[in-house]
Formats: C-alpha cells, structure tokens, sequence
C-alpha cells in the first residue's frame, strides 16, 4: 500500500471515529458503554480493511466472487468474441488493463486468467476484476468480471469498470 | 476484411523483424502483431507514415484491397 493510501485509511477512520462520538469517549459523564461500542465499530473497520486487502491481493478468491449463489458480492459478468489469437490477446489485454486506470495484479499466461483491481474510493471498496479467455472455434472469447468486494448492490460500478475496459480495448484496436 | 496489411512481405524485403521495427518507430510490438495480422480496427496516419518511413516504401506496399 501507498503511504497516501494509508493516509487516506487513517483519515477516513478518525472521521468515522468522531462522527460516531468517539471524540467525546473522554467525558467523564458519557456511560462506558459508548466508548465499547466504538472499539466494537473500530474492529469491524479493521477487520474489513484487512479482508478488503488479503482479496484484493490473490486471484486464488476467484471462485468465491464469481459464484453466482454469492449474493452478497454484486457482480457484472460479460463475454466477448474476437478474431485475435489468444496469445496476441493475452498480451494486448495486459496493455489495456494498464492503461484502462486499473491495477495489474496477477497474470498467468498458462492458464490465460488476468487478474486487476479497481481502486477503492469514497463511494466503493473496489471491485475485483477477473478476466480469462478462452478458445471458441476460432475465435477468442474473453470472459469478463467485475466484482463488488463488499455490497450487494454496486450502484454501476462493475458495469462502468466493464465499459471503460471495453471501450479502452476497442481505442486501442486503432493503431 | 477486404483490406489486406503486407506488413509481413515487407518486413521480409527489408530483412528486418517486427521488433526491430517496433523499437525503431517506437510502437508495442503487440499492436504491430495485431496490425500485421489484418487485425486491429483501423490504422492512424502517424502510424503508416512511421512505418512507411522505416521500411522505406509508400502505403501502398503495406496495404492492400483484395475483394
């Protein structure tokens, strides 16, 4: 992590904390029972942090954000076709996700499984992104998802993250 | 597609490899991969200027019309 990211973190969990009375945890006269509630608050924050930053680290949590039984990660899932060699596309998507303001994570050329992240804002965790591609007949189809960390409803931000990533592949195919 | 990119049988007359023309005209050699196999959407001046230039011939050796 950046040390803006973190700067970012910080700031945005002694907002929550002051915003949640955590700042009048020091009156004497306010029951102790405020201040528990707070450090209970503060854990979850810690505790969602931290699994927002093992996910969003390993493409082996593919399986888990792209089952379709879990509904409480929201996702966006679309399938593309190209006349491209699959080799060729690999490497093009590699350039795309790049310039596409994602962050590259992992890339197998083995198994042809691209993995990147979305970053996190004030509005969102980030969403995960997992692309595979795969043969069909001869053409390449591109097997695309955009995934809500946390949240069941993802107020378009898979389907943005797909039509940006789209729409910077199909620029990038004029040479 | 009608339009046909000889990239390949120029490359081969010049005696050059495609990365070398990559870093000569300063474009990925993914892009001149797509290109050279008919298969990028459409091609920009500045890149058949480049690569007229490093090959040294006219657009018309590179492209071609074949109904």
């Amino acid at each position: 992590m950046k040390k803006q990211q973190i700067k970012n973190i910080i700031v945005f969990v002694v907002i929550i904390f002051i915003f949640t009375n955590g700042f009048f945890q020091f009156d004497y006269f306010l029951p102790t029972i405020l201040f528990i509630n707070n450090l209970i608050f503060l854990f979850i924050i810690i505790v969602l942090l931290l699994f927002n930053f093992i996910v969003r680290r390993f493409i082996s949590f593919k399986p888990y954000f792209t089952n379709k039984f879990n509904i409480l990660c929201s996702k966006y899932h679309k399938k593309h076709t190209y006349d491209i060699p699959k080799e060729l596309l690999f490497e093009k998507l590699i350039e795309v996700v790049k310039n596409s303001g994602f962050k590259l994570k992992k890339s197998d050329k083995l198994t042809y499984n691209i993995f990147a992240t979305a970053p996190i804002s004030w509005w969102s965790w980030g969403q995960n992104i997992y692309i595979s591609l795969n043969n069909k007949n001869d053409n390449t189809e591109i097997d695309f998802y955009s995934t809500s960390i946390i949240g069941i409803y993802d107020w378009g931000k898979n389907k943005k993250n797909h039509d940006r990533f789209f729409e910077e592949f199909e620029n990038s195919l004029i040479i | 597609m009608p339009i046909i990119v000889n990239l390949d049988i120029m490359l081969a007359r010049r005696k050059m490899s495609l990365s070398e023309l990559s870093d000569k005209i300063g474009i990925s050699l993914v892009n001149l991969s797509i290109l050279k196999q008919s298969k990028s959407k459409a091609i920009r001046f500045s890149t058949l200027e480049a690569i007229c230039w490093a090959l040294d011939c006219q657009p018309a050796d590179i492209l071609e019309y074949k109904e």
